[in-house]
């Protein structure tokens, strides 16, 4: 090894052309790498383009169990909604989860899934959201068997 | 997306490095193994950011960080290589006992020391950052701190090499106009963020003419340029109204001339971009030789190590891009073009879907911001565009530049991750 790395330096200092060529082969294996290394980029990227339009579901799906309603409907007591990559919780029509009482805001909350976690955002509420009892204020994190309650209504993570 | 797939990208670009840095220990002609603990340290960052981030941050753009660590890679590779020329001349000139010896850098090193903090710096945006959108309120925050930088080098300035954008505190030097960009662009998002008409324009408007003012009376003409097309290209997205561009540009041609007509340095700019040939000896001298080397090393290069980047002036930082070109050929010259396009792609990709309109602009700034940078670098080194002496972000030696780059990059990570919420 030792005089294979001494022969190599004297060639590139010109003193032994023999072994100069080994530039060809480094340059050449330099430019190879990194256009296939652009390639595979592009292959990649494709493949997501591709993909885009299709949900990606969570490793561990995650739903809300209704713990307590105040009316008999769609929502009674001891169904379970599945949660999707947003879901939003509000007395307008729009929502995901749509709540028909007078205590619930338009627009009340959300709950997000981000990088395989499950965050809870109250939009501005009137009487605000509570998460075990207590009043959220911007994004917090969610765990399994969190309470969140809204209005008259208590729905419970499970997964 | 498989994550065999990009692990088998990392295990690509570690290749490339192996490659790169064995190539550099064999043309040091010495056994130091400063070029193999060069490679395991960059290594050791990436395999350590690159699982951080796949870990906790799923959702987010990986190529973003890919590509950023490559074009890093590339840039590290050439700075040592560079170390090694400037040590074999210094020892060629003390056997000659020439009076002022050149100088012995260690830009390979320095520029792995600011990749650590780079990359440190990304990973703490993208863990502390929670909620992106909560910044656009600290909009006079930014203003000040724009101008604070922007004036910075006029008063406390040094001037190197003709321009006067250097300020040293307690023995460390840095570009307050690097710093003034970032902030630029978070004072740009946060007022054109509730656009709605022409009145909401005036103040940012202002602060982007002095910013430019500033940058004229510094000699920095590069970062003038780049604040012009961050600001042009913010304000239309923002606004989507072609005749705000035509003004702007009006204003621009009519503000350029009127400097042609004030300053000398603008007028020699203008007569070397003409006539390189015509003062070769003399006035344009830098960009002569970067021709000349850009031809010397045609299309495949003359094998890494063996070009004669002495020649060419400021060949660390302005100039690599014509040193990458001598050493491996126009083919290399393209290929970190094309890896420059992607990563404006990905960027650009991660403003068109965000969801709230400031984290969209913020993400079109910074990526504006880079795809400016490095045409105006690379076509000013070329003499397709007036010189004007800027880094080309991520490759040239340069601590400000490669921490603000990774800075900006850190963001747009960030934002492309709320854009799939």
């Amino acid at each position: 090894m030792r005089d294979w790395h001494k022969l190599v330096s004297l060639c590139i200092r010109g003193d032994g052309m023999s072994l100069a060529s080994l530039k060809y082969v480094f340059t050449i294996g330099l430019l190879a790498i990194i256009y296939f290394i652009i390639a595979y980029i592009l292959k990649l990227i494709y493949r997501d383009v591709k993909e885009e339009g299709r949900e990606k579901l969570p490793d561990k799906p995650l739903g809300l169990e209704v713990l307590k309603s105040f009316k008999e409907g769609k929502l009674k007591k001891g169904s379970i909604v599945p949660i999707y990559k947003e879901t939003t919780i509000g007395r307008g029509k729009d929502n995901t989860i749509f709540i028909d009482d007078p205590f619930v805001s338009t627009k009340h909350a959300r709950i997000i899934i981000k990088n395989n976690s499950c965050y809870l955002e109250d939009r501005g509420s009137t009487n605000g959201t509570l998460l075990n009892g207590e009043i959220v204020t911007g994004i917090v994190k969610l765990k399994r068997d969190d309470q969140i309650e809204i209005g008259k209504m208590i729905f419970k993570i499970i997964g | 997306m498989g994550e065999n797939k990009q692990i088998r990208l990392l295990l690509l670009i570690f290749l490339f490095g192996a490659v790169g840095f064995l190539n550099l220990f064999l043309i040091q002609g010495n056994k130091e193994l400063t070029p193999i603990i060069l490679y395991g340290v960059i290594i050791l960052l990436m395999s350590y950011s690159y699982f951080i981030i796949k870990r906790f941050f799923v959702d987010g753009d990986t190529f973003i960080f890919m590509i950023a660590c490559l074009l890093t890679i590339i840039g590290i590779i050439f700075l040592y290589r560079l170390d090694i020329l400037n040590l074999y001349l210094h020892n060629q000139d003390m056997l000659a006992n020439v009076k002022q010896p050149r100088n012995i850098t260690n830009y390979g090193l320095k520029q792995l020391i600011y990749f650590a903090i780079g990359i440190t710096l990304y990973l703490i945006i993208i863990i502390i950052l929670r909620n992106f959108k909560r910044l656009r309120k600290y909009k006079y925050i930014y203003l000040a701190a724009t101008l604070i930088f922007m004036c910075l080098s006029t008063f406390f300035g040094t001037e190197i090499l003709g321009a006067k954008n250097w300020v040293f505190v307690f023995g460390y030097s840095f570009q307050p106009s690097e710093f003034g960009k970032i902030f630029l662009v978070l004072y740009l998002a946060s007022a054109l963020d509730k656009y709605e008409s022409w009145k909401d324009l005036i103040e940012p408007a202002v602060l982007v003419t002095i910013s430019l003012l500033f940058m004229v009376l510094q000699r920095d003409l590069g970062s003038a340029l780049i604040f012009f097309g961050i600001s042009v290209t913010m304000l239309y997205i923002a606004s989507s109204k072609f005749k705000y561009i035509l003004t702007c540009l009006v204003l621009f041609f009519v503000g350029s001339f009127i400097s042609y007509k004030l300053f000398y340095h603008i007028r020699k700019r203008i007569m070397i971009w003409k006539q390189p040939w015509a003062y070769a000896n003399n006035e344009s001298y830098q960009v002569v030789q970067s021709l000349i080397a850009l031809g010397e090393g045609g299309l495949f290069g003359k094998g890494l190590g063996f070009g004669h980047p002495e020649f060419v002036f400021a060949n660390a930082s302005d100039f690599i891009f014509v040193t990458i070109c001598e050493d491996l050929g126009m083919l290399m010259g393209f290929a970190i073009l094309i890896l420059f396009f992607i990563l404006f792609y990905r960027c650009m990709r991660a403003a068109l879907r965000a969801k709230d309109n400031f984290s969209r602009l913020v993400a079109v700034g910074y990526s504006s911001m880079i795809a400016a940078q490095t045409l105006v670098i690379v076509g000013g080194v070329t003499n397709a565009v007036p010189l004007t002496g800027i880094t080309l972000p991520l490759i040239s030696a340069g601590g400000s530049s490669l921490i603000i780059t990774y800075f900006a990059l850190g963001v747009i990570q960030k934002i492309s991750e709320e854009g799939k919420m």
